[in-house]
């Protein structure tokens, strides 16, 4: 073999037609070709007589042969160059040549005619030269019969020789035959046939990924067609790589068009692209063999089919003697039916789940027979005995909770396996006295081999543990890939750079240092101390954890800095997760595996990051109530209600559970749990309006009215807030396309009604302000026209007819505070309201307070008072309210104890009642709906509707009487402040005795003492 | 080649294996009815499916068809030559059993595994 190489890069300095010289390789093909063919040329006289009774023996080694016998030959055939001009013509015939003895190598008596061939060949010599190869196969089929005849005599002695002899022959050839083997085995291969110019070209050309095979096929199929139909097929060959030359095919031809014509049109190719010639150099790189790194037993692995284990990590347990299948231990994923549709088909030919990753699997766990037992009693049985605790599955095989599984070695990949510390728990070895040992050693193994020059830098301190240079140890001063360079710091070599390749070593720590852990297990990131260290394991006290945490040593590095924890968490602290699905909680601490959750119990949960099913996040228009009824939104400040009155800022509500946040708590972060029933609001986000202060229900003149005893407040009609009193009603419609038309109110919704005609059987929806309510007997106008709105939105066009349904409740109002009034609650207005009574001089004054009686007095404002509301700017409007007065008997009282300090304003209004409400932003629309019917409504239905009412609704009247009793009184106690109010409230208290007004007032310290009021 | 051609529709392509020795790519009933073309005098696969269990493999990589055995460079560096045309793998996994590698040296056919294990490319002196 040396010769070979000797002799080809002799001659490759005097090849003229070698574009590359200093290439060995490539010449070596060619200087064969030109050697074989000079052999039979020019150096027959020398060359013939050897090798020709050798050939025999030589059969397919023919090259290797001739190789051995052109040794001494170089030099004439260096001075036989110039022949290797028509070398193109001749290049085929070597190879031919090597086709026929190859196809005759099995033939034991073609030795001799082997030799008779050669001679042939010989006296052809001269022809050959001149004419192609292939014309002279002719020649060869006309030689056939004295073949024939040759061989006949050959056998006939043969037949003759002694069968010892014949024996002795045959056995010395087969020797002979195994001793070249075994010398080529030794000498590890025989050359390549390298790629020369002269060779056909190769191309790639561009095609659908994955579908490489199927292109090859076609192409075949091609090829075998054109074989049928007797045509030569115009391409050699044509391969693809699979998965490392993926996208491309390549094809080699002689010519590029030859190849497109037999490549075009294939589906899945892309011609659109050039193809790509592909150079002689890197041919054979096109078909170099990728190496598999060898499995072995106890070895990880990760799994690649099927698709369930994709990417899990197995242990192989044995790997077949055919070197493709192996047998490997993995971790189940079973739902044990769980996940089966009992209803489903029985059938098998279930469809195939869609390409791709599964897109559930069932967790990793090792395999329960309980479980399975469960529901798939039959597909179980147990095999093993004794200790092995082994069962067949669904035909599968589980030995102590793992699943065996003969998988194709292809289906497994032994590259960058790098099992994570987790993963391993799985593989721990459970010992005979029941302690749990990892397989450490092969951990290693595994981890080893993924071990690059990334986890080194510089400065590391490294101890080589294997190799000659075993216990050197030293500093890393530079890393380039696998190689690290390491300054020696101690022994021998002191100071001395060495190179050493990163699977030797590992780094160095001692007691005491401060280490970060860098990769390699779940505990990355975690900073601490060592404390022990055993071999390549290092032990060290996590600062964060205070645990004693045991890592590989190339896991580690030298910490300057402290832990950082859970930043690759998608979870955050005071997040409101969703922990199954009647459970929510909010994140109190996230660790690096856990999370600790404080749920709606107040319970504080440890869960695995994967146990939380996801963040439920706030919602912004998450409403409750506290327990007086006031709204608790996000961000509001509330306090508990007795246990331990801890207070905080609401960050989230759940249902009637509020996540409250204090930060002057410590445990569970400053976060508790508390029903919004338990809390009063202490302070409200943005300003909201709340009930701040005393509890002022108690203040409520009507409400005490009840509890007093005093019948002469009614219990509240309750409809407003059942059905829409419309209901049933007949109206017209007042406008639009169904002006006019008489119907029965059927159903309605916000502001619309369904109004089923009289006229034609047909509902139409009609807005309800477009609706005059209409005594279905005499077919005069109701004043329900203006019919409660129970959304307080629309004060103007509801609040009249509010007034009258409502005005009775008004005393009611702190029980249904929060309907009452949007905004607030009334039962806290109505006392502001006599506050405001407390002040009215002030108020009558007061601009501002004119909003302020908008707002509050929506609801008031349902009143009559309302219209006086509107006119609130200037007292005047309150005038207004003695409409109100009139409104009721206890109105009337009212009325009277607003216009306490009004008395002008009220003389004013009582008779600018109306010009007032005109001036009346708000009631704009109210005067002209009022002002007509307001006295016909009021003095027609009132008495009907309330019987309790009749009586002091003739008040109505008294409205005039009163007033000036009302006067009289309340002036002056308004002059001397606040009491006034409550004298006014008194009055009001006293409003039922109606028209005794002045008896009112006579009630009114008993009601001014009233302690709530304060 | 037989009757057919080389090739093997897309429907038989998941049963293809290819022989251990000679590389070439056939489906199991194929190499059951008629055996390796290459390799049959020692490998005797017709109608043995041991043997084709044993001495063809599944694992392969690089689907490569060949038209020309002799004049195609890959052929050759493939070690096809004299081979049948037809479709042969680039690199064939597997093991084959000793007793067959004896069987295949003695009948003169010297044996380099064809699962990238023994670096062809770069002989090494003995």
């Amino acid at each position: 073999m040396s010769g070979y190489d000797h002799r080809s890069g002799s001659e490759s300095e005097d090849e003229p037609f070698n574009p590359v010289p200093e290439v060995d390789e490539d010449d070596m093909a060619a200087q064969e070709a030109t050697r074989r063919q000079s052999a039979v040329n020019e150096d027959e006289e020398d060359e013939e007589p050897t090798t020709a009774p050798r050939r025999p023996q030589a059969d397919d080694e023919e090259d290797e042969e001739g190789g051995g016998d052109d040794e001494e030959n170089d030099e004439d055939e260096d001075e036989d160059e110039e022949d290797e001009d028509d070398e193109d013509d001749v290049v085929a015939r070597p190879a031919k040549r090597r086709k026929k003895t190859k196809r005759n190598m099995f033939i034991d008596v073609e030795a001799e005619v082997d030799e008779e061939e050669d001679e042939e060949e010989d006296d052809n010599d001269e022809i050959a030269d001149e004419v192609h190869p292939d014309d002279l196969e002719p020649t060869g089929d006309d030689l056939d019969d004295r073949h024939h005849r040759e061989l006949d005599i050959q056998r006939q002695m043969h037949v003759q020789k002694d069968a010892e002899e014949l024996a002795k022959e045959l056995d010395e050839k087969y020797r002979r035959r195994e001793a070249q083997s075994a010398r080529r085995a030794a000498s590890g291969a025989i050359p390549l046939a390298l790629p020369t110019v002269n060779d056909p070209s190769i191309w790639g050309v561009k095609c659908r990924p994955g579908k490489e095979r199927e292109v090859i096929m076609a192409i075949q199929k091609r090829i075998d067609d054109m074989v049928r139909a007797g045509q030569r097929p115009k391409i050699y060959s044509a391969f693809e790589r699979g998965g490392t030359m993926t996208g491309y095919i390549y094809v080699e031809a002689d010519a590029k068009q030859e190849m497109i014509a037999v490549v075009e049109n294939i589906p899945n190719v892309f011609m659109g692209q050039a193809q790509i010639a592909i150079e002689v150099k890197e041919r054979p790189d096109l078909l170099r063999k990728r190496k598999r790194t060898p499995l072995e037993m106890g070895k990880f692995v990760r799994m690649i089919r099927p698709n369930l284990y994709k990417g899990d990590l197995a242990k192989v347990v044995e790997v077949h003697a055919n070197g493709l299948d192996c047998t490997v231990q993995l971790v189940p994923r079973l739902d044990y039916g769980l996940g089966e549709d009992a209803n489903a088909a029985s059938d098998n030919k279930r469809k195939r789940p869609a390409f791709g990753r599964t897109v559930d699997r069932p967790p990793q766990k090792l395999f329960n027979e309980a479980e399975a037992k469960k529901r798939h009693m039959k597909h179980l049985a147990q095999t093993g005995s004794g200790n092995q605790r082994t069962f067949t599955y669904k035909g599968e095989d589980y030995q102590n909770g793992f699943l065996i599984k003969d998988v194709k070695v292809n289906y497994v990949s032994s590259d960058n396996v790098n099992p994570r510390m987790e993963e391993m728990q799985f593989f721990s070895v459970t010992a005979a006295d029941g302690t749990e040992t990892l397989d450490l050693v092969a951990v290693q193994a595994a981890q080893k081999a993924a071990q690059t020059g990334s986890s080194f830098v510089s400065g590391d301190n490294v101890e080589i543990y294997e190799g000659e240079q075993k216990g050197i140890r030293g500093t890393t001063v530079t890393v380039t890939g696998d190689i690290v360079t390491l300054r020696v710091t101690e022994g021998e070599l002191k100071g001395r750079r060495i190179d050493a390749p990163v699977k030797t070593l590992r780094k160095l720590f001692r007691e005491g240092d401060h280490v970060k852990v860098i990769g390699g297990s779940k505990y990355i990131d975690e900073v601490g101390l060592v404390t022990k260290l055993k071999d390549d394991k290092v032990t060290l006290l996590c600062d964060s954890t205070q645990m004693e945490i045991t890592v590989f040593s190339k896991d580690l590095k030298r910490a300057a800095d402290s832990a950082t924890i859970g930043n690759d968490s998608e979870f955050d602290l005071y997040d409101l997760v969703q922990i199954d699905a009647a459970t929510v909680g909010c994140v109190v601490k996230v660790d690096r595996e856990v999370l600790r959750v404080l749920d709606q119990q107040g319970n504080v949960r440890t869960l695995l990051h994967t146990q939380v099913s996801g963040i439920v996040g706030r919602n912004r228009n998450a409403v409750a109530t506290d327990r007086d009824g006031s709204e608790i939104r996000n961000d509001d400040t509330v306090k508990e209600h007795g246990g331990e009155s801890r207070q905080g800022k609401v960050v989230y509500i759940h249902r009637g559970v509020l996540f409250v946040h204090n930060r002057e708590l410590v445990e569970n972060a400053g976060i508790f749990v508390v029903r919004s029933t338990n809390v009063v609001t202490m302070a409200a986000k943005s300003g909201r309006t709340q009930a701040a202060g005393p509890d002022l229900s108690g203040m409520n003149p009507a409400l005490q009215q009840q509890n007093g005893g005093s019948n002469a407040m009614p219990p509240p009609p309750r409809a407003a807030f059942g059905r829409d009193k419309l209901i049933g009603k007949t109206v017209t419609i007042r406008k639009g396309p169904h002006k006019g038309l008489l119907g029965i109110v059927k159903d309605t919704m916000n502001d619309e009604a369904r109004v089923e005609l009289h006229t034609k059987n047909k509902q139409v929806s009609v807005k309800k302000e477009l609706l005059s309510v209409k005594d279905p007997i005499t077919g005069n106008n109701m004043d329900y026209g203006k019919f409660p709105n129970r959304s307080r939105g629309s004060y103007a066009g509801a609040t009249p007819s509010y007034n009258s349904g409502r005005t009775p409740g008004w005393g009611n109002s702190s029980r249904n505070g929060p309907s009452w009034g949007g905004s607030t609650p009334t039962g806290g207005r109505t006392p502001g309201w006599g506050g405001g009574g407390g002040r009215t001089p002030g108020w009558g004054g007061d601009g501002g307070r004119t909003a302020y009686g908008d707002g509050g007095r929506t609801a008031y404002g349902g009143d009559a008072s309302r219209t006086a509301y509107g006119g609130d700017g200037s007292r005047t409007a309150y005038g207004g309210a003695t409409a109100y007065g009139g409104n009721d008997g206890s109105r009337t009282a009212y009325g009277g104890f607003n216009s306490g300090g009004r008395t002008p304003a009220w003389g004013a209004s009582t008779s600018t009642t109306n010009p007032s409400k005109s001036s009346n932003t708000l009631s704009a629309p109210t005067p002209g709906a009022y002002n007509a019917p307001t006295p016909a409504a009021y003095s027609a239905p009132t008495p009907g509707a309330y019987g309790a009412y009749s009586a002091p609704t003739p008040g109505g009247p008294p409205m005039d009487a009163p007033t000036p009793g009302n006067f009289a009184a309340p002036t002056p106690g308004d002059t001397t402040g606040q009491y006034a109010t409550p004298r006014g409230y008194g009055g009001y208290a006293a409003t039922p005795a109606a028209a005794p007004t002045p008896g009112a007032w006579a009630e009114t310290p008993g009601v001014d003492e009233d302690p709530r009021y304060d | 080649m037989s009757a057919g051609g080389a090739y093997i529709p897309s429907s038989q392509q998941r049963h293809m294996r290819a022989c251990m020795v000679c590389s070439i790519v056939r489906t199991f009933q194929q190499f059951n009815s008629s055996g390796c073309p290459n390799c049959e005098s020692f490998l005797e696969l017709a109608n043995n499916h041991e043997a084709i269990q044993d001495c063809t493999s599944q694992v392969f990589d690089g689907l490569l068809t060949v038209s020309d055995t002799s004049k195609s460079w890959v052929a050759r560096y493939q070690r096809l030559e004299g081979y049948v045309p037809g479709v042969y793998a680039v690199q064939v996994e597997g093991v084959l059993p000793e007793d067959v590698i004896a069987a295949a040296e003695n009948s003169g056919v010297h044996y380099i595994p064809r699962d990238g294990s023994v670096s062809e490319a770069l002989p090494t002196d003995a």
